[in-house]
């Protein structure tokens, strides 16, 4: 019961913290370009602001709008309890990686919709471009889950996040996977060079473009549910290839030492992309197949490594 | 320590199979060669023999300073910078990369040596790029990824003496040398780098 417990107030955390993180790396992206930037608290006031407001919706608009914000902030919601944060337990059954992909596809699919739903040339341009890349992410998506089954015999996230803890040593595979899914996670939460999340430039926007429409509480529950879902994408690259430290015992320390470890390592994450996302432009639409053809090669070479071992 | 190298290796390699601009073909090289010596002073460290150190010094003052210099030159002259119309687009190039890697590590099952695999994948990532591009320059890197594939497969297999490991590196260099000069005669007679125009040369 307890390790129950304690895998539901883990992801309650992640679910609170992530504006909190979304705050943080734009800090450090305001450090690298060398200007001081808003504080790490101001997505939770935008939140706020956004709350506050009232409801606009076009009247071109279905039942979709209505209550798509919604259904895209309960299925981040729900997917953050299928993962491991800071604790894992081989015992905790739930968490199977393919319910979880599933889910975070459904969220972008009713993200498409409402882009589609407007009835604005931009949110249909936005749509069809976020499926593009999706269509390109997919594979390699499949391509890293074959490899972690095949490498710990097990769907299941806990459970794979478990027996990576215990890895002394990372083996060239399972580096290559790691570096595949991280161009993933570029991909599927719209950052350069795929998308650029700060653009409001018409002609190169992806994401925003879908939800270039909404406003009030609608925009807020879009904005939470995306940096929920970046968060539960970078947790989950941390905690399947890279789980060092990870608590898997119902004891103070070293549940703290993880924390400990979990935070560090997102804040070195969040690092990386800041670097990447203040270092590179943004990839043409048409070059962004070629990026992820890398990423799918990688993983490819990684499952057939561990494959042929 | 090794894994992280080899990883970077093949990852390098896979990179520079479809990208199109030259400046980022000879950094993804430079930083395959990078790897590789720190893969022989690695080794040199672990077995304490100081051969491996020659091999590693040789391939720092060869693959990252001559030949990015003689690229660097002939990419100059020649006033090229980028692969226009290579034979396979840069999306395909990463596909076919991917399927002949795993080709290839299904025909290496039985070889239990990591570096050994990478040697051999590098030496089909270098086959691939010169397949796949027109530019005589990026031909050329494809020819040294190759070289860069035996120089791992050196390292893998045997213990060759000095005089053969100089060999090697000098063969690279006159390589290297000859088809910068190649290439500088191929965009002044053509005013390209294409190397198809060099079948023009037998009328």
């Amino acid at each position: 019961m307890k390790v129950y417990i304690m895998c539901i107030v883990q992801s309650l955390f992640l679910i609170i913290i992530s504006p909190l993180f979304t705050g943080v790396l734009r800090k450090i992206k305001a450090f690298l370009r060398g200007y001081k930037g808003s504080s790490i608290l101001q997505p939770y006031y935008d939140i706020h602001k956004l709350v506050g407001k009232s409801r606009v919706i076009s009247n071109n608009s279905s039942f979709i709008t209505v209550i798509g914000p919604l259904f895209c902030f309960a299925g981040a919601i729900g997917i953050a309890f299928f993962i491991p944060v800071f604790y894992t337990n081989a015992l905790v059954s739930w968490g199977n990686i393919l319910v979880i992909f599933f889910g975070l596809a459904l969220i972008k699919f009713i993200n498409s919709l409402i882009g589609l739903d407007s009835g604005s040339t931009f949110g249909g341009m936005g749509s069809s471009r976020e499926m593009f890349i999706s269509f390109f992410g997919e594979p390699i998506l499949f391509i890293l889950i074959l490899f972690l089954y095949h490498e710990t015999k097990t769907f299941n996230t806990f459970y794979i996040s478990f027996l990576n803890s215990k890895l002394l040593l990372y083996s060239v595979q399972h580096i290559m996977a790691g570096v595949a899914f991280f161009i993933l996670i570029l991909a599927e939460n719209a950052r350069i060079p795929i998308d650029n999340p700060e653009t409001h430039l018409e002609l190169t926007m992806v994401h925003e473009a879908m939800v270039l429409d909404m406003s009030g509480p609608d925009l807020a529950l879009l904005e939470l549910s995306s940096s929920i879902k970046f968060m539960i994408f970078l947790t989950l690259g941390l905690n399947l290839f890279l789980p060092m430290n990870m608590a898997s015992t119902m004891e103070w320390i070293p549940i703290f030492i993880s924390l400990a470890f979990y935070l560090l390592k997102m804040i070195a994450a969040l690092f990386a992309v800041a670097i990447i996302e203040t270092s590179m432009a943004k990839f043409r639409l048409f070059r962004v197949p070629e990026l992820l053809a890398a990423a799918f090669s990688i993983g490819l070479t990684a499952l057939t490594i561990n494959f042929f071992l | 320590m090794i894994e992280i190298l080899i990883a970077s290796i093949l990852m390098m390699g896979i990179f520079t199979v479809g990208v199109r601009r030259i400046r980022m073909i000879k950094l993804g090289y430079m930083l395959q060669s990078l790897c590789i010596s720190f893969i022989c002073i690695y080794l040199g460290m672990k077995s304490g023999d100081f051969h491996y150190f020659i091999v590693g010094g040789l391939t720092i003052v060869a693959k990252l300073i001559f030949i990015p210099y003689v690229i660097d030159k002939a990419s100059a002259k020649s006033n090229q910078n980028r692969e226009m119309q290579p034979y396979i687009t840069g999306f395909w190039s990463y596909i076919f990369a991917g399927i002949s890697i795993a080709i290839s590590f299904g025909i290496l099952r039985n070889f239990g040596n990591d570096i050994l695999k990478a040697a051999i994948v590098l030496m089909v990532i270098g086959a691939m790029i010169i397949v796949g591009k027109k530019n005589v320059i990026t031909q050329m890197i494809g020819f040294l990824t190759m070289e860069n594939g035996f120089v791992l497969i050196q390292l893998a297999l045997v213990k060759m003496s000095l005089l053969i490991e100089a060999g090697i590196m000098l063969e690279v260099l006159i390589l290297s040398g000859i088809m910068s000069m190649m290439s500088i005669y191929i965009s002044k007679e053509f005013n390209t780098q294409d190397t198809d125009h060099l079948i023009n040369l037998k009328e």
